[in-house]
């Protein structure tokens, strides 16, 4: 009935996701019509005109079916982020999942050559659509675990030796797992035996004097080292430095080329300085100054690598790991300042790819809401906090970057429950986890919660946040961002 | 920009494809991007003839129509957008129609650039169809099938998560 291509556009635009892709298979001129670049931008820019009306939630499950090819995902709740329908994921091994929920696509990321181990350190995810370069950015800022009293306080010599990017704990089983860089494949080095395999994870590898070695300090405050040296084509010894002796191991099924000597020493330090780093070997040692760094890692989709950004100068331990909140071109945390801890709302910019600052609603006390909650409600910036007689402060900034327009508006539950704002129905209505356990619309009007009943919910489930339906593809699909 | 000439048009003549004559007056008509540039050009010649507008592409049933919609918004013109009287009037204004007409109307809003009628009618065609079978679709938009079998099954493969 309708000749008139752009016409038909401009309808067919308005169009849930779903609706689309099934009439992708009306005809060959829809098809082409509704695959293209140019079509998923429009769409995407209409939904997002009324930010508030297209979200869908997302449920987290110890069985994922969102994606039938992934049978398994195990997600955190608090390391999801989401932008333009695509949903950034980490699964339990630590790997980044890019997954456009809606149309199903999904793309594993390659790991950050700069990331951090996942044991010894917390990172935090968020994701965002950089308008300077037409790209989605995804924004990895993690630091060390200085508190976990479990590990060996970490010291410039951590740093030094231990090379993330060529050897890395593979799973949390406690195998030293080497990466053979002719081979470019991951192996296992036998551990020392007597080592409890249940604890080692906690030791460190590092090298000295060009062998494998292993450390850790108990919890009499002695290291153990442990050395691994080839002394011949087919035998590896261990050296127990404390005992002062030598134990033969077995190694059955290791590759000749397994030499230790030659594939790492490119990364190494001196003997000389090994012998320093030790010396900072120290659990009671109180300056850390590598620890407290703040690293921020910038992924590209368009280029899909990713890139060390400069590190943050805020204190991003703040005692609980969110993902980052995207608003205008700028994912926020809440952090703390370094020089007196006050309480600050940064964001780091994705074009300039830089922390700044947003200005907090001026009523609230600075050394408080460090520990509120942001997220985005209806297109604004959002902060909140549950106050102890189970009101819930909602601060929502309706102009961006402007303090002035920071209004609040009260969440009161006659249940005395916490609750957890999630995304806006209409004008009036919250959806929102009521105690972590159950999803309620809260009716600001009427100033009630209702239950919301949801037909064939697992039983367990957490609650991720939102994401919008969009057709916009997870793969670097360079075309298919979105015009600011 | 209205010219400081003594000139000012009351209202304006519009002529349907079918040669039907609509006296329309200058509120209503300016909710026309298009008939509203014709009369701020006549305004900036300092003519005070009444013009004569023709309208090649627009029968005169669905320019009744055009101008009803025109009428109603102006009315409502100083209020604001989301006067919810207005949305309702808009609902029920529509739903009168089938789809043919719907798309005639599509079709001259779009030609008379009354931007509001175009989305309006846009928003509620999508509303209509977006729960429509790929068949159902083929049907109102008149569209044959020219996917071979095999393509019909790979393309729906390719989206099944639609089809969910």
């Amino acid at each position: 009935m309708i000749h008139n291509e752009e016409i038909l556009e401009e309808i067919l635009s308005r169009l849930p996701a779903k609706s689309i892709g099934r009439f992708r298979c009306v005809s060959k001129p829809w098809r082409a019509l509704l695959s293209q670049p140019h079509f998923i931008k429009t769409h995407l820019n209409r939904i997002n005109d009324f930010p508030f009306e297209a979200q869908s939630l997302i449920l987290v499950t110890s069985q994922s079916n969102i994606i039938d090819d992934l049978s398994h995902i195990e997600c955190f709740v608090g390391k999801m982020a989401s932008c333009d329908g695509l949903t950034l994921i980490e699964d339990g091994e630590s790997s980044l999942l890019l997954i456009n929920p809606t149309t199903k696509e999904f793309e594993g990321l390659p790991k950050s050559p700069d990331a951090l181990e996942p044991r010894d350190s917390f990172t935090m995810y968020g994701m965002g659509y950089d308008s300077v370069s037409d790209d989605y950015k995804i924004v990895a800022l993690s630091y060390f675990d200085t508190d976990n009293e479990h590990e060996p306080d970490c010291t410039e010599m951590f740093v030094d030796v231990y090379s993330i990017k060529k050897v890395r704990l593979q799973d949390y089983s406690s195998v030293i797992v080497a990466f053979d860089l002719g081979e470019e494949k991951f192996g296992e080095v036998p551990p020392p035996s007597l080592v409890e395999d249940s604890e080692f994870v906690f030791s460190h590898l590092l090298m000295l004097k060009g062998c494998l070695c292993m450390f850790a300090s108990s919890s009499d405050y002695k290291t153990d080292i442990w050395l691994m040296k080839s002394t011949d084509e087919e035998r590896l010894v261990m050296y127990d430095l404390k005992e002062g002796r030598c134990n033969d191991i077995v190694v059955e099924n290791i590759p000749e080329e397994y030499g230790f000597g030659g594939t790492f020493i490119e990364s190494l330090v001196s003997p000389q300085c090994n012998i320093v780093a030790l010396s900072y070997f120290d659990t009671d040692n109180e300056h850390e100054p590598d620890c407290t760094e703040m690293f921020v890692d910038v992924y590209s989709i368009k280029k899909g690598t990713w890139k060390r950004a400069v590190s943050s100068p805020y204190d991003h331990s703040v005692g609980h790991v969110t993902s980052g909140v995207f608003v205008d071109g700028h994912i926020h945390w809440l952090a703390s300042k370094t020089s007196d801890y006050s309480s600050v709302i940064v964001a780091f910019d994705l074009g300039e790819e830089k922390f700044g600052e947003v200005p907090p609603p001026s009523l609230v006390e600075d050394s408080e809401f460090v520990f509120s909650h942001l997220l985005m409600l209806k297109g604004c910036l959002c902060m909140f906090a549950s106050s102890s007689d189970y009101k819930t402060d909602i601060w929502l900034m309706k102009e961006y970057g402007v303090k002035e327009s920071w209004t609040k508006f009260k969440i009161i539950d006659t249940d005395k429950s916490e609750f957890r704002p999630l995304c806006f129905v209409g004008m009036e209505q919250v959806v929102g986890v009521k105690d972590e356990e159950r999803l309620v619309m809260y009716d600001l009007k009427e100033g009630r919660c209702n239950d919301i009943v949801v037909e064939n919910i697992p039983e367990e489930y957490g609650f991720g946040g939102t994401f919008i339906e969009s057709l916009v593809s997870p793969q670097c699909n360079v075309e298919a961002t979105r015009n600011d | 920009m209205a010219s400081s000439s003594s000139s000012s048009l009351s209202r304006v003549v519009v002529k349907s494809s079918d040669n039907n004559l609509f006296v329309v007056n200058k509120k209503v008509a300016s909710q026309s991007q298009l008939l509203k540039q014709c009369i701020d050009n006549m305004e900036e010649k300092g003519t005070n003839d009444v013009i004569l507008i023709p309208l090649s592409n627009v029968t005169s049933n669905i320019l009744t129509l055009v101008l009803e919609y025109c009428e109603k918004h102006a009315d409502f013109a100083d209020d604001d957008n989301n006067n919810q009287e207005l949305k309702q009037w808009d609902h029920e204004f529509l739903k009168k129609f089938d789809y043919a007409t719907l798309n005639s109307l599509t079709m001259a809003a779009d030609y008379m650039v009354t931007k509001s009628l175009l989305n309006l009618c846009c928003q509620f065609i999508a509303d209509s169809i977006k729960d429509l079978t790929v068949q159902q679709i083929r049907q109102i938009f008149d569209i044959k099938n020219d996917f071979t079998p095999q393509e019909e099954a790979d393309i729906k493969n390719e989206n099944a998560w639609a089809f969910r």
